[in-house]
């Protein structure tokens, strides 16, 4: 099993959250967005009982990774401000990509501005994707959009599905030309059937069109990893050990912890 | 009817097991990053030059944008040994087989100047 968490900080010096959520989930990759809190010091609070967690070389400004995995079995193969595009080379596993993003918020961007930019980033991956010469990717990360988005769902965007079953076709053709998909298991954290909190992200205003909440944070897998993810995974966490990051109102509880739930996902790879 | 075969092999060819220099390193390499915290880091870059390989040891700050530092540099054939020191302590001088490695690692890493050196490494670390 390999285990990523994936959480949006909102520049919270949260490092004893974050160690109790890795320790409780034995998460093996961490990852990390608006994160301010100087690396070594993660590190540190990591590593405070054992040193088993590592700095792979990524050098991206909006994402900072960490893993159990020493440097040697991490090689970034592509970087930009918002995007680290990881191969994780581990003994006895099948090789896969990793990719961590964060995309521009839309406080900032119009809709159509974030569907070109998932457009770009889908032609980063694939670009990765035939250098290394598989398509056992992961993309994780804040995406700023929610998973029924033109940029996620459309063909040239992130090509993003709702279940294995589509996923599992590998592509579609649209216009004569191949799109690889990705399988978006998030779908299935929509509304308060499972859980009270319909997403990670809680965002009101008083304006005709509000979804309240939102699943803004995302794990995508190509169809060969989409098989390996058991049923009950990603999970949106509302716990970190005994402390709620879930405010009384029920949503993400900002000042204590992050306006962000985290999200774990594990595959059985 | 014919002589029995003599074997002229050594007494100890099916049991001798050698390691490579590169498996010795990387094994002694692995042990900095448990005592740092994983603040300092040890690690072995090999690559070929012509027939020798050569083994560049470095110790590594991730956190300081993966600051590498080459703490001694060796070199051999496809052979194994001799090893050639050719960077770091002892520069220019043999290692003729796996014991003399394990005296020349011992006398590097557990050197005054390397402990001094990773010290001042974590310390940058934390900057």
């Amino acid at each position: 099993v390999l285990s990523f968490l994936f959480w949006n900080i909102n520049g919270k010096s949260l490092e004893s959250l974050i160690a109790d959520l890795v320790q409780e989930h034995e998460v093996d990759v961490l990852l990390l967005a608006e994160c301010k809190i100087p690396p070594v010091s993660v590190l540190e609070t990591l590593n405070r009982q054992e040193a088993s967690f590592h700095l792979p070389r990524t050098n991206c400004r909006k994402i900072s990774i960490f893993t159990r995995f020493p440097r040697r079995f991490t090689v970034p193969t592509f970087e930009s401000s918002s995007i680290s595009i990881v191969r994780f080379l581990l003994p006895q596993r099948p090789e896969i990509l990793l990719a961590a993003v964060h995309m521009p918020s839309k406080l900032r961007w119009r809709d159509d501005s974030q569907a070109q930019e998932c457009t770009a980033l889908s032609r980063t991956i694939q670009e990765q994707e035939t250098k290394v010469g598989h398509r056992r990717t992961i993309l994780v990360g804040d995406l700023n959009m929610n998973p029924f988005e033109a940029g996620i769902v459309s063909a040239g965007g992130l090509n993003a599905v709702m279940t294995k079953r589509i996923a599992a076709r590998e592509e579609r053709t649209v216009q004569g030309k191949q799109y690889p998909y990705f399988y978006n298991p998030m779908w299935g954290h929509f509304g308060d059937r499972y859980s009270e909190q319909a997403g990670m992200y809680h965002y009101d205003r008083a304006e005709h069109v509000n979804y309240r909440w939102n699943i803004f944070d995302q794990v995508l897998l190509r169809s060969e990893l989409a098989g390996l993810l058991p049923t009950d995974q990603p999970r949106i966490l509302t716990r970190a050990g005994k402390q709620s990051l879930v405010a009384s109102s029920g949503v993400p509880d900002g000042k204590t912890a992050s306006d962000h739930l985290p999200v774990l996902c594990k595959i059985d790879i | 009817m014919a002589d029995e075969i003599q074997d002229l092999w050594g007494e100890t060819v099916a049991t001798i097991e050698m390691q490579t220099p590169a498996t010795i390193l990387r094994q002694q390499a692995s042990l900095l990053g448990p005592k740092t915290k994983n603040l300092v880091e040890a690690e072995v870059k090999s690559a070929p030059s012509g027939n020798d390989i050569v083994h560049n040891f470095n110790l590594v700050v991730p956190t300081l944008d993966g600051y590498t530092y080459q703490l001694f540099r060796l070199l051999h054939g496809p052979s194994l040994y001799p090893i050639t020191i050719v960077g770091g302590p002892r520069a220019g001088s043999g290692i003729r087989d796996e014991s003399e490695l394990m005296s020349y690692l011992k006398e590097v890493l557990g050197s005054s100047e390397t402990t001094r050196l990773v010290g001042a490494l974590k310390a940058q670390a934390r900057v």
